[in-house]
């Protein structure tokens, strides 16, 4: 095992090893990542690619500040890399005609969502209309604040803090159906 | 109420996603052959740099010794002549070369070039794709995988795009049960324009990989890619999107009156 510095540095000199290395520590996560925000693992597998040939090119900027601060760093690049596709695809600006809210359901046992598989929340995620995905995951999960979104996707941040609530609302439901269906 | 937030964050960052076995390699080949393209404009580079310093170095050389003996020209000519040779040759077959370099580490780099010609912001367009290089290189020393001047669809991509969504046949059935995706094509444009040997690269279902390779052997006759004035057999890989409105939602135009509404709508909730 290198250390982060070092496979950094080796994977920008182009030593095959080391990017093998780094793919093997990172890709799969960068790609559930990418997923996250994206749904489609075409496109998920793409950003990621994307994202980890640019991070050769910017190791540079990358300062070691002690162990997973290259994963941070290179989470922070593949969020960048999907956030302006999805500008590019103006996937930010079409809101698909409402799927309204789901009538609420009462709340189920609380400890009882820690089980649901990863998988599973995942995929509520991806069903998310992508305006909401995106604010939802840079908000809850990758710890944007709504200063920051409003800034990288083009809203006020009031309208993120909405978006937010919306997704929120949604996934709440999602998951109070989930729960229901699987019977706790 | 109860929200799921910390669920969520707990279980979905960092979470894995199993990627297919073949992708680290393929991964691997376009870093590589990225590198390789940016290595080579790098020689360039110091050529187009070092070539003009060199020359000038060697001139104010021999018109010094000129100035001190007449008699020594011959002997400064037979050690110069050369290095400057040496310069020459690498310059005049790189020139060309470095210039379709640049177009190559535009569209890996980031996909903002290719923004306005296709939509999907893919940067597969016209890109060797690795599997292919492999088993097709046997045999086939006469075709070229990068040319000065790229081939191209007559009326260029947005034509193609165009050809694509007009002549495309997918049955609904496909729609319906969610067979969809990016079949990735390669073939050859002929010295004539014509399209050989299409081979599906990257393959989604044996229904939309036929009607790729259907739509692709039906292509009107291509500009053929030229390499040294030339035209030459070029090999291009383009991706055939089957995804149901797609090429309509290419067409949508983008409005801001869309979201305010969802954040109007938004604020109803009283969910909070």
């Amino acid at each position: 095992m290198r250390t982060e510095q070092e496979l950094a540095r080796l994977c920008t000199a182009g030593d095959r090893e080391a990017q093998g290395e780094l793919y093997a520590q990172y890709a799969s996560r960068l790609y559930a990542l990418c997923y996250r925000y994206v749904a489609d693992r075409d496109e998920a597998q793409d950003l990621m690619h994307d994202a980890m040939i640019k991070a050769m090119d910017s190791f540079r900027s990358f300062s070691y500040s002690g162990d997973g601060s290259l994963y941070a760093w290179l989470r922070r690049l593949t969020v960048n890399v999907v956030i302006d596709r999805l500008r590019q695809m103006s996937k930010l600006r079409l809101v698909p005609l409402d799927q309204t809210m789901e009538t609420e359901n009462p709340d189920t046992n609380d400890d009882a969502a820690d089980d649901i598989p990863a998988q599973v929340l995942m995929d509520m995620v991806a069903a998310l209309p992508s305006v909401r995905r995106t604010v939802f995951n840079m908000y809850c999960i990758d710890g944007f604040s709504h200063k920051d979104i409003a800034a990288a996707i083009g809203i006020t941040e009031k309208g993120s803090a909405s978006i937010l609530a919306k997704a929120r609302t949604q996934l709440r439901s999602a998951v109070n159906d989930y729960l229901k269906r699987t019977g706790r | 109420m109860k929200d799921y937030d910390d669920i969520f964050k707990q279980r979905l960052e960092g979470y894995e996603m199993k990627l297919p076995d073949t992708d680290r390699d393929a991964f691997l080949n376009r870093q590589a052959t990225r590198e390789r393209f940016a290595r080579r404009r790098r020689t360039y580079l110091s050529i187009a740099v070092g070539l003009p310093a060199v020359a000038a170095i060697i001139m104010a050389l021999m018109f010094t010794i000129s100035l001190l003996s007449k008699q020594d020209d011959v002997t400064v000519d037979n050690t110069q002549t050369p290095a400057v040779q040496e310069q020459v040759i690498p310059a005049q077959g790189n020139e060309g070369i470095a210039e379709d370099d640049a177009d190559i580490l535009d569209c890996t780099d980031g996909v903002v070039e290719y923004v306005t010609l296709d939509l999907d912001g893919d940067d597969d367009w016209g890109k060797p794709v690795e599997s292919a290089q492999k088993s097709q290189a046997p045999g086939e020393e006469d075709v070229y995988m990068v040319v000065e001047e790229s081939p191209e669809f007559p009326g260029g991509i947005n034509a193609l795009m165009g050809y694509l969504r007009d002549n495309m046949v997918v049955p609904d059935s496909c729609w319906e049960n969610n067979i969809q995706g990016r079949v990735l094509v390669t073939f050859i444009v002929e010295k004539d324009g014509s399209i050989t040997k299409p081979v599906v690269v990257k393959s989604v279902h044996p229904i939309l990989d036929a009607e790729a390779l259907r739509l692709v052997s039906a292509m009107p006759k291509w500009k053929p890619g030229r390499q040294n004035g030339e035209v030459q057999r070029v090999k291009y890989t383009i991706p055939v999107n089957f995804r149901k409105d797609y090429y309509k939602n290419l067409a949508i135009p983008a409005t801001d009156a869309v979201i305010e509404e969802d954040i109007m709508s938004s604020t109803k909730d009283k969910t909070f």
